[in-house]
């Protein structure tokens, strides 16, 4: 009996002893494959990464440009418009920030994206893990929109060069256009809108082609004073844009600025366009963003993916372009010439 | 290397008025106080966010007791509170935002204490809330019943049930590996308060005189209790999303009692899970096992004895798998995004699917009471982590440096009262 308290401190020491008192950061190594691919309808040769995850000692964060963690020898297939692509190993060199960056990645030429083709991207790595991802190419329509430069309603009938007003062009809140996006189950797309207009400078003996954004706004705030105050169009979920006639007043007279010599200024043509991410491109652009400029109580930003099987993104980038009927007799108000051809 | 720094800091300040007058069956208590908490997380120049949250609490109470010539008794009260948060917390580009969020509340409690049956005792009562902190329907009533029989003189059998409702809570970013900070505030107005059903049964058994052991058991679930939007995709997304959680767990607990000497031993069982969407965990403060040895003893000559070891099996977290490149362009218009606009990022492993360490720790403690003149002075010299338990704190991502809790650290306390 007299033994007891000795024992009873042996087995509290025991049991102290086999307390779990390890930790680590890292769960047991699992490969964690990542596809990015994002396929643009301004270009025909499209790209796409593959890495996997790594892991640093203890959990720290990685030191910058330490890992290269990108995997070569995947084999990759673009389904897209009953064809299949397959895309090929290369290294490419890019400016970033000044300095070459040298990226593995791989390529395809000659896919040239239509609006609402569903589209599948398959990449087996070598090892066997496959990753999978669907989307759709964006497609959009206006409901309605007046499709003239300047943007009349109706359209004026002058036989003199003028510079227009309020009683033959619409200035505000009406100059504007809108669309919507037309996507599988109605999923919100982000966009961008611009105006651009094109124009050829002549200048030393040769023309050179040169393009102006006229500013949009998503919407107008008024001043104290009552004036306007554009809030400019960014990639948002928004689907209208507007401007003011004076605003594109003066974007026009900026082509030439203080040149005298204004005949040197060609006018070819003026393009509305919207630029669209299809829905799950969307979707991880609002995730990176919300987090980024929102005051979110959750302190890492939601880590969406549509790729099955592993982690990164598939999506699409479509810029739809609307030429607009020019009226040549703006264009010739401000000393300009109007040739679209 | 830098490092984010985190502060907290409390105060109260209350006042207590309680009386009883002679002959009189009815007891009244009035309490006001106030107290209020502050949290920040600086990040002093790295990538961490500022967050920083104040809550005050301004209570007024009265509690009446009202006891009938057959020892039965009505009670009841009034409770107002002016609650106060404020959330400010910085965006990534560390820009400032604050949300202020300040109600009242007005409610009040009845209820009824049945004590003149030999075996039975009994308690039912009600919260009814007035006015609440958030314009969300929620339950009016909170009743509650409590029941002890004793079915022999050295065995008592307990059984409760109530309703309860919670409109100020804590945010915990289940996503995060380890926070260190979980702001209060008042539940969103698009949310429901959180509230809860408790089942508790048990009893109560004398082995001796001197030695009573406790059993108990518990079962309860909570719904809409707020958590963390962890998809928020939308800039229109609620940060906040309701979740449910069930538990159920057990207790026993030894007491001895003699005239010098006061000891407990328990042991508690307690199993959590939350469910948000489909996704089912343990959420953070699920300790399976908790241990609890304290000893009281009463030296004589003004001088006390205490000891008390803890122990706790080790807390769920969340690992990682590692890292990952994450596509995460400022400009996804720009041709060469898809290609070089990279940042790395961790690849959360299952929720909370690991534990932290056991934690334990014993403290001791012996003190000695001074009477000089009408100057009363109690000395208290105590030892924390006696036996130097590394316990685990929290852990720095960016150093991979593990930081535990208080080491051994003696402490003498002087409280001197006139």
């Amino acid at each position: 009996m007299k033994q007891a308290p000795r024992v009873l401190l042996i087995f509290l020491f025991l049991f102290l002893e086999s307390c779990n008192s390890d930790f680590n950061i890292n769960a047991p190594q699992q490969d964690v494959y990542v596809l990015n691919c994002i396929v643009r309808s301004d270009t025909s040769v499209q790209y796409a990464l593959i890495s996997r995850n790594y892991f640093t000692e203890n959990g720290t964060v990685p030191p910058p440009n330490s890992i290269d963690p990108n995997v070569k020898g995947a084999t990759i297939r673009i389904y897209y418009n009953d064809s299949v692509f397959v895309m090929r190993d290369t290294t490419v060199q890019l400016l970033d920030s000044g300095n070459t960056a040298v990226v593995d990645c791989y390529y395809v030429k000659n896919l040239i994206l239509s609006p609402g083709k569903v589209t599948r991207i398959q990449a087996a790595i070598p090892g066997g893990d496959t990753l999978i991802s669907t989307i759709q190419i964006p497609q959009i329509s206006y409901p309605k929109t007046s499709w003239t430069f300047p943007q009349a309603d109706p359209p004026p009938l002058q036989t003199e060069p003028f510079l227009p007003n309020q009683g033959s062009y619409s200035t505000r809140p009406s100059y504007g256009w809108s669309w919507v996006g037309n996507t599988l189950g109605g999923t919100a797309i982000l966009s961008l809108p611009q105006l651009e207009v094109y124009y050829r400078h002549y200048e030393q003996g040769s023309f050179i082609e040169q393009k102006l954004l006229v500013p949009l706004a998503s919407y107008f705030t008024t001043d104290r004073n009552g004036n306007l105050l554009p809030v400019n169009v960014e990639l948002s979920f928004r689907t209208s844009c507007i401007t003011l006639l004076e605003t594109v007043n003066k974007a026009m007279q900026d082509i030439s600025g203080n040149d005298p010599y204004k005949e040197n200024y060609v006018i070819t043509k003026v393009v509305f366009s919207v630029i669209c991410l299809d829905p799950e491109l969307s979707k991880y652009y609002s995730a990176n963003n919300t987090y980024a400029t929102d005051f979110t109580i959750k302190l890492r930003q939601t880590d969406f993916s549509n790729i099955v099987g592993g982690k990164g993104i598939f999506g699409a980038c479509y810029k739809f372009s609307n030429p607009l009927t020019v009226d040549s007799l703006y264009i010739q108000y401000f000393g300009y010439r109007y040739d679209p051809f | 290397m830098l490092h984010a720094d985190y502060a907290w800091s409390n105060s109260h300040a209350g006042f207590n008025w309680f009386t009883a007058t002679q002959n009189s069956p009815l007891f009244v208590e009035l309490t006001l106080y106030y107290s209020k908490f502050s949290g920040s997380e600086l990040p002093n120049s790295t990538n961490e966010r500022h967050i920083e949250n104040k809550l005050g609490d301004l209570t007024f109470k009265t509690d009446f007791n009202y006891i009938l010539n057959d020892k039965n008794e009505y009670y009841g009260g009034v409770k107002i509170n002016y609650i106060k948060t404020d959330l400010i917390l910085s965006n990534s580009v560390g820009q400032l935002g604050a949300t202020v969020s300040e109600a009242t509340a007005f409610s009040s409690y009845a209820g009824y204490r049945l004590s003149s049956i030999d075996k039975l005792k009994a308690d039912l009562g009600s919260r009814f809330d007035i006015l609440r902190l958030t314009d969300a329907p929620s339950l009016f009533l909170e009743p509650r019943v409590n029941v002890v029989y004793s079915l022999l003189p050295i065995l008592n059998l307990k059984a409760g049930w109530g309703l309860y409702k919670q409109e100020l809570v804590t945010i915990s970013d289940e996503d995060e590996i380890l926070p260190l900070f979980e702001p209060w505030i008042i539940t969103p107005s698009y949310l429901k308060p959180s509230n809860a059903i408790h089942y508790v049964g048990g009893f109560e058994y004398y082995l001796t005189a001197n030695l009573k052991a406790d059993v108990e058991g518990y079962y309860k679930v909570e719904h809409d209790l707020a958590v963390i939007n962890d998809s928020l995709i939308y800039p229109t997304d609620p940060q906040l999303i309701a979740a449910s959680a069930e538990s159920h767990g057990a207790e026993i607990a030894l007491n001895y009692e003699t005239g010098w000497v006061y000891t407990q031993l328990s042991y508690s069982y307690s199993w959590t899970t939350r469910k948000v969407r489909d996704l089912v965990y343990h959420p953070r403060y699920d300790s399976r096992n908790d241990v609890k040895f304290s000893i009281n003893c009463d030296l004589g000559n003004n001088w006390s004895a205490s000891m008390t070891w803890n122990y706790s099996s080790g807390m769920p977290f969340t690992q990682i798998l590692g890292y990952y490149d994450k596509f995460n362009p400022p400009d996804v218009l720009n041709p060469s995004s898809g290609l070089l606009d990279y940042v790395y990022f961790p690849i959360l492993a299952g929720r909370n699917a690991a534990h932290l360490p056991d934690y334990h720790r014993l403290d001791m403690g012996i003190s000695r009471k001074i009477s000089i003149g009408s100057l009363k002075l109690d000395i208290d010299l105590n030892v924390i982590n006696v036996y130097d338990r590394k316990n685990f704190f929290y852990f720095d991502d960016k150093t991979g440096e593990r930081v535990n809790m208080l080491p051994f650290l003696p402490t003498i306390d002087i409280k001197a009262e006139l």
